[in-house]
Order: C-alpha cells, then structure tokens, then sequence
C-alpha cells in the first residue's frame, strides 16, 4: 500500500533486497553495476517514463551496457577477426606473453 | 444311561424338576472325571515363581540422573571448545583483513599490466583499420569500471581464460 509502509513499520525485509540491484545485500556485496544503476535511477526517479526515457538515455545506455556488454563484446569481436585475418597473412605474430609463454606474474 | 435320566418321559413322573435331576447328574459326571488323566500342576504348586533378581546395581533414578549428569557435563566441554573454535576462526579472520590490502595491490598491479599490454596489441592490431579509435571506452563517464575476463584474457589463450575463469570463484 503507498501509504502505509508495513514493511518498515514491522521493521522486516522481505522483498526490499531483490527489487533492485542496489538494494541493501547482506554482507555488503555490491552488484556488478551498482554504479551505473544508482546513477541511473537518481536520474529518473519521479519525473515519469516519458520524459526519462529523453532525458536520462545516456545513464540508461551505460546500465544496459553494464549488464549485456554487447558494445564490448562486439569491440572484442571487432579485434579478434583483424588479428586472425593478419596472422593468416602472415603480417602480424602475437608476442609470446599472448602465447602462453609470458613470465609468471603474482 | 445319562440320556435315560435327563428325560422327563421315561420316568413318567412329572414331579421331578430340573435342578434335581442336574444334581444327580454332577455327581456322575465328578466320579467320571477322577478315572480320566489330565495334565496338573504338581503337588503342592510351582516353588520359585516370584521374579528372582539380584538386589544389585544402582536404582532407577541414580541411573537416570548419572545419565542426565553426564550429558550436562559434556555439553558444557562441547560449548567450551566451541567458544574457542569461534577464538580462533577471529584470529584467522584478522589475519585475512590485516593482508588484505597488500593482495587487492597485487591484483590491482597485475590487472593494469595486463590491459596495458591489451592496449598495445590492439594499437598494432587495428593501424589498418579505418575509424578506429584505440582504446576507446564503452562507456559514457570516465569512470573506473572493473574489467571482464573476457577483456583482460581476450588476446591470450584459451586455456589462460578457463584457468582464470575457475581461479575466480576459487
């Protein structure tokens, strides 16, 4: 009920912690996108779909990318199909800490 | 001869009623069952049928309350040697925390040198390619965003990628 918050009369949580990723998390685990999300929503919040939706894309962009990553995927993608054709030219070698024969790091 | 004398006819004498008839019958039948064997108890009845236990050993509620004793007892050892379990797993605890700043280091060092190198690579990589901004970020704000697997491990092998994917969640 909007005015009447039973939730945090009883002091209980019962749903607070899985509608959003931000919520409160036991042991203080943030989410993977906890900033991109937190900027998103103090952006929209209150204003309305229509008008978030014009004024909050950039936010909304960055959130969705965070959680898919399908621009850094297809970065990724960009240059792995340029590095396999230039070594099937011939024109470029990984340089052996690429190959697996890097010194050991800690 | 038992049929003859319970049968109010054959005498013809109807003055003679049930109850007499039965008793003259019960004497026949007693002085028949002395002549037949039977199966008894002997004489002078079975010796010894009381339960013969010792008087040893302790009493019933002795027993119990060694028992309950007993219990209480180890359980007050069981909630000691918890109480020191819980000491010691704070000690490893504080261990952890008091290191933990120099391995988040490492690892910091560690991811930065490896998308470093990325960096490079995909500047020789991509010279051919028109358009191409090297390094470019995804994203809008020039904020600090923790790297993918698939970001640091991309130009190395598979089996790096697999290794590192199984060491995260170890």
């Amino acid at each position: 009920m909007p005015f009447l918050d039973v939730q945090k009369r009883f002091g209980i949580n019962l749903d607070r912690w899985w509608t959003i990723q931000s919520a409160e998390q036991p042991y203080k685990f943030p989410a993977r996108c906890h900033a991109f999300e937190k900027e998103w929503i103090e952006c929209a919040h209150g204003i309305g779909t229509i008008r978030a939706e014009k004024e909050c894309k950039i936010e909304y962009d960055d959130f969705i990318e965070c959680i898919l990553r399908t621009k850094t995927m297809k970065r990724m993608d960009t240059i792995w199909r340029q590095r396999e054709k230039l070594m099937k030219e011939g024109k470029y070698t990984p340089p052996p800490h690429h190959m697996g024969k890097g010194e050991p790091r800690p | 001869m038992l049929s003859d004398q319970n049968s109010l006819h054959v005498d013809g004498d109807c003055t003679m009623d049930m109850r007499t008839k039965c008793q003259e019958n019960e004497q026949a039948v007693s002085m028949a069952a002395a002549k037949v064997k039977q199966d008894m108890p002997p004489a002078g009845g079975y010796i010894d049928y009381k339960w013969n236990l010792l008087r040893r050993g302790l009493s019933g509620y002795s027993m119990l309350a060694l028992g309950i004793g007993t219990l209480l007892y180890w359980y007050w050892k069981i909630i000691k040697c918890n109480r020191k379990r819980r000491r010691l797993q704070i000690k490893d605890f504080k261990a952890r925390i008091t290191l933990m700043p120099l391995f988040q280091a490492e690892t910091d060092r560690r991811i930065l040198h490896m998308l470093r190198e990325n960096l490079e690579e995909e500047a020789i990589i991509m010279k051919d390619v028109t358009g191409w901004k090297v390094g470019e970020s995804v994203f809008n704000p020039t904020r600090w965003v923790p790297p993918l697997l698939v970001e640091l491990y991309g130009l190395r092998p598979l089996e790096e990628r697999v290794f590192a994917n199984i060491m995260m969640y170890t």
